[in-house]
């Protein structure tokens, strides 16, 4: 997508970073095409259509470091841009430790962009579907009323290309197509339940737009008539869509930014055994043809596939090069691209392959299906989070639930953990499964 | 703002070439449309480990063209404001007229046009009037050829007096900061923090100031300009007391220019970062349950803004999504509570002389004296009401199309003494003085916010500090509980922004009120 000249302007911008004054220069590229049709209750409500391109340069200056981005991409407008961020850069304290990667931690396998297969041939034909396909195969509802129901579809192309001054070329190109559906529906009484669905994929084919339509609509009627049982400690089970909610705080715990601050529950805990030992956490960044793989990391640097949380123990803290030196440590990756939580089957039991089955093994508990608010505190790892789901009973959904909370800390939740399922979802950034913890509490 | 040869200039645009731009858009119909040029410039300085060793200066540049067809959207935009590409645009945003549900993509030909241009006299007359003058006297816009043929025609589409003051000043241009002066500011800022609290370990400063540039063109022949400022400082420290570790931290965010940045604001924030820290490493999470809590004044308006003022937006009402849909005009809360959305506040973070869809700025009353009388309007929910646009049609930058957004929002000060006097009241419960991470679910009225900080109330006295804890409830249910408010409003001035699938800068404020019967998490 990213054309023969919109790459020689990238060039050229590299070049301006060094004939202005830079020792060192990355010059990323961004362009994104989009188009997104909105409907609502059958009829086209919205279309919109966007074409994105930007220029980000990180210029390293007599010792110092500065960020700059623009997308008025005329060659007049960035030579001066590129002047002035120059200057701007030389105004700061010289910090010895910001300097581009080394060249061997670069990525080199990345030059067309599509190397894991992360485009759809035939995005350019792929159509829009209609209205009428958008508000396909809604059942009937019998003892409710549909007041909304909006679905959104949006396919979109991004090509990023990755420059150096010291030789680096990485590219990288995936299509998308999203659909999401939402649904608002009211009881006899007056009460409002709504609920949304969605489906992703880098290939438009392998969208469902019946099933995510037929699936927000049936989780809004699924949360009529609520019950606030007892507070209390409850098996909870957590649909994957929603489980990553709590792995991320662990790996943003691991994270450079937080361990170099003194601000991570899991300072020091490299290489220790710290969760459950029935816990593995694999970052797979190659998967092909699954969206969010990729290659290289925003400064070039390759990825690395491997554990990050291995038997319970420790095993990776996500460190670019520029904190691992501030840490006097060796660098790994910025940031986590595909963790995958493996299966953990309980004693003599599967592991479920789906949620249904982790329901039927678990027997009694809570099933929570979103969160709605809450945080955890970085530096304790002390959490509360709104949640809502189902009370589930004899391994089947009993009643929806209100108005409840969790509580706790994250490493002991992590501890409590009893099972996880074999059921991710390829479309999704953090490969988490449906997953079982013992004892956790409940406020309601 | 009427604009000046400069401010088309900014752009690379005629005033005639917005005329063609709008024909081409409305080409298939409409009923409306508007173009949304932005310019904007935004700088940032970073202070870790005591030094000022990273910077930033990012420019976004372009245009958003919007067509409406009754309460349906086509919108598109083009970062070259060039006349070829904003007249493809244009076409792209015009599909949502012609029945067709999906944009077509045109490719242009270097340097031209596709051929659908303008009518041969290069001007569009606005629908019902002539081109540069505003909408006809009975306010209504009839789409060309007659009849709007919509299913709520009562309130079309109409055009507003351009004269609202500017909420804002830039006494100290934002264009002209002294990066260096800026960053010595952030180094004493370090130091005075660490010199209030030895057990200060770290600290991140983030400072930023941005400047947009808006010129706003409408199919009425309106045309405005709007400059922008905004300035943001946040703070997070991190304190270490016997192997035990706390976040601090403070923010501030106003419309400003340079002036903004003081001696006396250093102080503030080095005061606010280290305020209350003690109490932090004491705090525990308290015994859980329904009990009454006290929202302190000022930052807990996070609570008005996330659990009602989402209620109160006027697009989830005309869907029929929100608890609120259909109750203008009832009580919803006890005689007394006055509740607002302001954008005319002077500097606040929320304030705009115009909306992003060139209606002026106002002060809306959402609850008066306990009845809900207004919700807040977009020019499309307005048009489905009958009623006019609140000024509220706010949008992240030019590739987004405006949508219902809160600005300043607040309740007014109530008459029922002071915050110590509704402490007293409650006698045992919960006292909060910050919030964080809220959410709401529009449809059932569900809120869960996290508390940062707070304490227990026991005997009339706040005693021992929490955190970490969730408080839960239902939007409709907790304005109904409201027993007290006390006389003292603060509109917080935090770097608050709100996320509506687009991020704005909005404030909140409330005084110090009792809320009944929330559901508190806890151990």
């Amino acid at each position: 997508m990213i054309s023969q000249e919109e790459l020689q302007l990238a060039r050229f911008a590299l070049s301006e970073c060094l004939a202005a004054g830079a020792q060192g220069a990355r010059v990323s590229l961004d362009k994104t095409l989009m188009s997104t049709v909105a409907v609502r209750d059958g009829a086209t409500d919205r279309v919109s259509d966007c074409l994105d391109r930007a220029i980000t340069f990180a210029l390293f200056v007599d010792g110092r470091y500065g960020v700059y981005s623009t997308n008025k991409l005329g060659r007049e407008d960035l030579s001066a841009f590129i002047a002035d961020s120059v200057a701007m850069t030389r105004l700061l304290s010289p910090d010895p430790l910001r300097c581009l990667p080394e060249s061997w931690r670069c990525c080199k396998d990345a030059t067309l962009g599509n190397e894991l297969g992360l485009c759809d041939p035939a995005f350019e034909q792929s159509p829009i579907p209609s209205a009428a396909q958008m508000s396909a195969s809604l059942p009937e509802t019998t003892d409710c009323r549909l007041l909304s129901f909006e679905s959104e579809y949006s396919k979109s192309e991004n090509d990023l290309v990755v420059l150096d001054s010291q030789g680096l070329f990485c590219r990288h190109t995936e299509t998308a197509f999203e659909y999401y559906a939402e649904a608002t529906v009211e009881d006899a009484d007056g009460s409002k339940y709504n609920s949304y669905w969605w489906d992703s994929s880098t290939v438009a084919d392998r969208l469902n737009i019946e099933k995510v339509n037929r699936t927000a609509l049936e989780r809004s009627v699924m949360q009529m008539h609520p019950q606030s049982p007892d507070g209390g400690k409850y098996t909870m089970v957590i649909e994957l869509e929603a489980a990553a909610r709590l792995l991320s705080p662990v790996l943003a715990a691991l994270g450079g930014y937080n361990l170099q601050q003194g601000n991570s529950f899991l300072a020091g805990s490299e290489g220790k055994r710290i969760f459950c030992p029935g816990l593995n956490v694999v970052d797979e960044p190659f998967r092909r043809g699954e969206a969010g793989s990729r290659l290289f990391c925003s400064d070039g640097t390759a990825v690395q596939d491997g554990p990050i949380i291995e038997n319970g123990c420790v095993r990776k803290y996500f460190l670019n090069d520029y904190i691992a030196r501030k840490m006097k440590l060796s660098p790994t990756m910025e940031e986590a691209v595909r963790p995958h939580i493996l299966p953990l089957c309980p004693e003599g039991k599967n592991a479920p392959s789906d949620c249904a089955s982790m329901l039927e093994l678990c027997g009694d508990g809570i099933l929570v299906t979103g969160f709605n608010g809450g945080n955890s505190n970085p530096a304790t790892g002390d959490f509360s989070f709104g949640v809502e789901g189902f009370r589930f009973e004899a391994g089947r959904i009993a009643y929806p639930v209100r108005g409840m909370l969790i509580t706790g800390n994250l490493i002991d939740l992590w501890n409590s953990l009893y099972a996880a399922g074999t059921d991710v979802r390829p479309s999704m950034s953090k490969l988490i499964p449906t997953l079982a913890f013992s004892n956790v509490e409940f406020n309601a | 703002m009427k604009p000046s040869t400069k401010s088309y200039s900014r752009f690379s645009v005629q005033p005639q070439d917005l005329d063609a731009i709008v024909s081409a858009a409305m080409h298939c119909g409409g009923d409306y449309c508007d173009l949304y040029f932005e310019d904007t410039a935004y700088w940032t300085l970073m202070l870790r480990d005591g030094e000022v060793g990273s910077c930033g200066h990012h420019i976004d540049y372009g245009c958003g063209v919007r067509v409406l067809s009754g309460d349906k959207t086509g919108y598109a935009y083009s970062e070259s404001t060039d006349r070829a590409s904003l007249l493809a645009a244009a076409r792209r945003a015009a599909t949502i007229a012609d029945g067709s549900s999906a944009p077509a993509r045109e490719i242009l030909p270097p340097g031209g046009e596709t051929g659908h241009s303008a009518p041969a006299n290069g001007k569009i007359l606005p629908l019902g009037g002539e081109p540069g003058h505003s909408a006809p006297a009975n306010g209504e816009i009839l789409p060309p050829g007659g009849e709007t043929g919509h299913s709520a025609p009562a309130n079309p589409y109409r055009a507003f007096g351009l004269d609202a003051p500017r909420p804002y000043s830039m006494r100290g241009s934002l264009l002209d900061a002294s990066c260096t002066d800026l960053a010595a500011w952030l180094v004493r800022l370090d130091s005075r923090i660490r010199s209030k609290d030895t057990r200060v370990s770290k600290v991140i400063a983030n400072l930023s100031w941005s400047l947009s540039e808006i010129l706003m063109y409408n199919s009425f022949g309106q045309a405005c300009t709007d400059s922008r400022p905004l300035v943001s400082i946040s703070i997070n420290a991190v304190f270490v007391s016997e192997g035990k570790v706390q976040n601090g931290g403070a923010s501030r965010s106003l419309r400003q220019g340079t002036e903004f940045i003081t001696e006396a604001l250093l102080e503030e924030l080095a005061c606010e970062t280290v305020r209350g820290i003690d109490e932090r490493f004491a705090a525990r999470r308290p015994k859980g349950g329904v009990m009454s809590v006290v929202m302190g004044a000022g930052a807990s308006g996070i609570l008005l803004h996330e659990a009602m003022g989402h209620s109160f937006e006027a697009d989830h009402c005309r869907k029929g999504q929100s608890i609120f849909e259909g109750r203008i005009g009832q009580r919803i809360c006890r005689s007394g509570i006055n509740i607002v959305d302001d954008g005319t506040l002077p500097s606040y973070r929320g304030s705009c002389a115009y909306d992003d869809e060139l209606v002026p700025s106002q002060k809306t009353y959402m609850v008066e004296d306990g009845v809900l009388t207004s919700y807040l309007h977009d020019r499309i929910s307005a048009r489905f009401y009958g009623v006019d646009s609140t000024g509220n049609g706010r949008r992240e930058s030019f590739r987004y199309n405006p949508i219902p957004r809160m600005r300043s929002t607040y309740m007014e000060s109530g008459q029922d003494g002071t915050c110590e006097d509704l402490i007293a009241e409650v006698g045992s419960g919960l006292y909060v003085d910050e919030f964080s991470n809220g959410q709401v679910k529009i449809g059932e009225g569900d809120f869960t916010f996290y508390v940062k900080s707070g304490f227990l109330i026991e005997n009339g006295r706040l005693t021992m500090p929490v955190k970490d804890i969730n408080i839960i409830g239902n939007g409709p249910e907790a304005l109904a509980s409201i027993r007290a408010v006390a006389s003292d409003l603060v509109i917080d001035k935090g770097t608050w922004t709100c996320g509506k699938g687009q991020n704005v800068p909005v404030s909140c404020g409330i005084p110090s009120v009792i809320v009944d019967g929330l559901t508190v998490g806890g151990e």
